[in-house]
């Protein structure tokens, strides 16, 4: 199987961070329900272009933190994760988003006064 | 860590040329890419590491056994492939030297090996000295898989292969892989196998292993920065591999220090972007070979300096 995710070579954030913070998201958003099976850490590897090292950190700190786990010999699966919990993480990832909107502003030159204005109109054009 | 492979020290010495002391280790699941240029000493490594060259000095350990100790049980566990181990076979039809090869592979399946036959269009009634460069090398490759080994040890198995049978054998290599406990130290020039399927990649110069680090932590270091001026403090730094102008630009292979510093500094950053592996290799060999000053390039540091870059193992 394989994951919509992707990692970008030029975030700040170190590869593992995004692969974990990825399949988190799909987690809390639920795209992967409990019980769903993961691929294996080498499968991702490839799928990824990156080491074993690092999706096993990934997967690790995932598991550590209670989101999937691993039965020996049979795969990786996600676990139940209380709502609590998922609004956290919701909370996370819209809040990277735009602290990355907002760097890249600031990188062009941009005031947080027009910052917030731009933000205001993507609200209305919304609507 | 628990290493399939341990080399301490090796030596090996030829007419024109040295190989080592090489040390390092291959941990167990994991994939090393060698990487040097020709005449680098990839070839004389392999043929180490497979126990077809006895070291002058130091000693190379599989599987954690002492050397001697069950030979046939260590080379069944080892696929090899490369070095033109099979040229004094070259007689022999591919089936024959199947057979002659399941002496010492003796765990060789038939079925796989059919199978494998099929998948890379090889055909078993021809005789090896016949086959052209390229299916050649995918018997080889054919005849390291087939015993269903738990170590592969790949010299240039994908030189002057077909494309199409080129991604067969990373579809192979990474099925492979799958099996947690197997592991793969192989040789390549192709950037792509470098990149998708391994985990480490050791560099070889001259010899000596020049370098050898984690894929992606490598990555996550080197990177080129766009930046609105460039801080006297930093102008000799070790850290900054070269700068260029027009937009005025920097290469480091330590992106959290400088990014940190250039900021404490009040320098705007105005893009980063990571650089891609074969270029971050590149620029480890023009360092090896301390060519300098190309197009108004400017390289910093000495060899002494590149021992700190280089995450030694």
């Amino acid at each position: 199987m394989k994951l919509p995710i992707e990692v970008s070579e030029d975030s700040k954030e170190p590869i593992y961070y995004q692969i974990e913070l990825q399949i988190k998201t799909l987690i809390v958003s639920g795209q992967l329900q409990a019980g769903a099976a993961l691929p294996s850490i080498r499968a991702l590897s490839n799928d990824l272009s990156c080491s074993v090292i690092t999706t096993r950190r990934a997967y690790q700190n995932l598991e550590n933190n209670d989101f999937i786990q691993t039965i020996q010999g049979k795969g990786t699966y996600v676990k139940e994760v209380d709502q609590q919990i998922k609004t956290s993480i919701k909370d996370e990832v819209i809040y990277t988003t735009f602290k990355k909107a907002y760097e890249e502003s600031k990188l062009m030159g941009y005031t947080i006064t027009e910052i917030k204005e731009i933000c205001d109109k993507v609200f209305r054009d919304q609507k | 860590m628990n290493p399939v492979i341990k080399v301490n020290s090796v030596e090996k010495e030829y007419k024109h040329f040295h190989l080592g002391p090489i040390d390092f280790e291959v941990e167990k699941g994991t994939v090393v890419a060698v990487v040097g240029a020709n005449g680098s000493g990839k070839s004389t490594l392999f043929k180490t590491l497979m126990g077809l060259a006895q070291p002058d000095n130091g000693y190379v350990q599989l599987f954690g056994l002492e050397e001697q100790k069950q030979v046939v049980d260590v080379k069944n566990r080892i696929g090899f492939a490369g070095s033109g181990l099979y040229h004094a076979f070259s007689q022999l039809t591919v089936n024959k030297l199947a057979e002659f090869v399941s002496h010492w592979y003796t765990t060789l399946e038939k079925d796989y090996y059919e199978h494998l036959l099929n998948r890379y269009e090889i055909n078993g009634k021809e005789k090896f000295a016949n086959c052209s460069l390229g299916t050649q090398k995918k018997v080889e490759f054919v005849l390291a898989m087939a015993h269903r080994p738990q170590l592969l040890l790949l010299d240039e198995p994908s030189a002057n292969v077909d494309m199409l049978s080129q991604r067969r054998m990373r579809e192979d290599l990474k099925s492979f892989m799958e099996q947690e406990e197997n592991s793969i130290v192989i040789s390549t020039y192709i950037q792509d196998e470098v990149k998708q399927m391994c985990d480490y990649i050791c560099i070889l110069d001259d010899g000596k292993i020049k370098g050898f680090f984690e894929k992606d932590e490598i990555r996550h270091l080197w990177a080129r920065l766009w930046i609105s001026s460039l801080p006297d403090q930093l102008k000799n730094d070790p850290r900054i591999w070269k700068v260029e102008e027009h937009p005025l630009q920097v290469i480091t292979n330590q992106l959290p220090d400088i990014e940190e510093e250039l900021l404490k500094c009040q320098v705007d950053i105005i893009r980063i972007k990571r650089l891609e592996l074969d270029d971050i290799m590149e620029y480890m060999f023009i360092f090896n070979k301390k060519t300098t000053n190309t197009s108004g390039v400017l390289l910093k540091g000495d060899d002494c300096n590149h021992k700190n870059k280089v995450k030694q193992n």
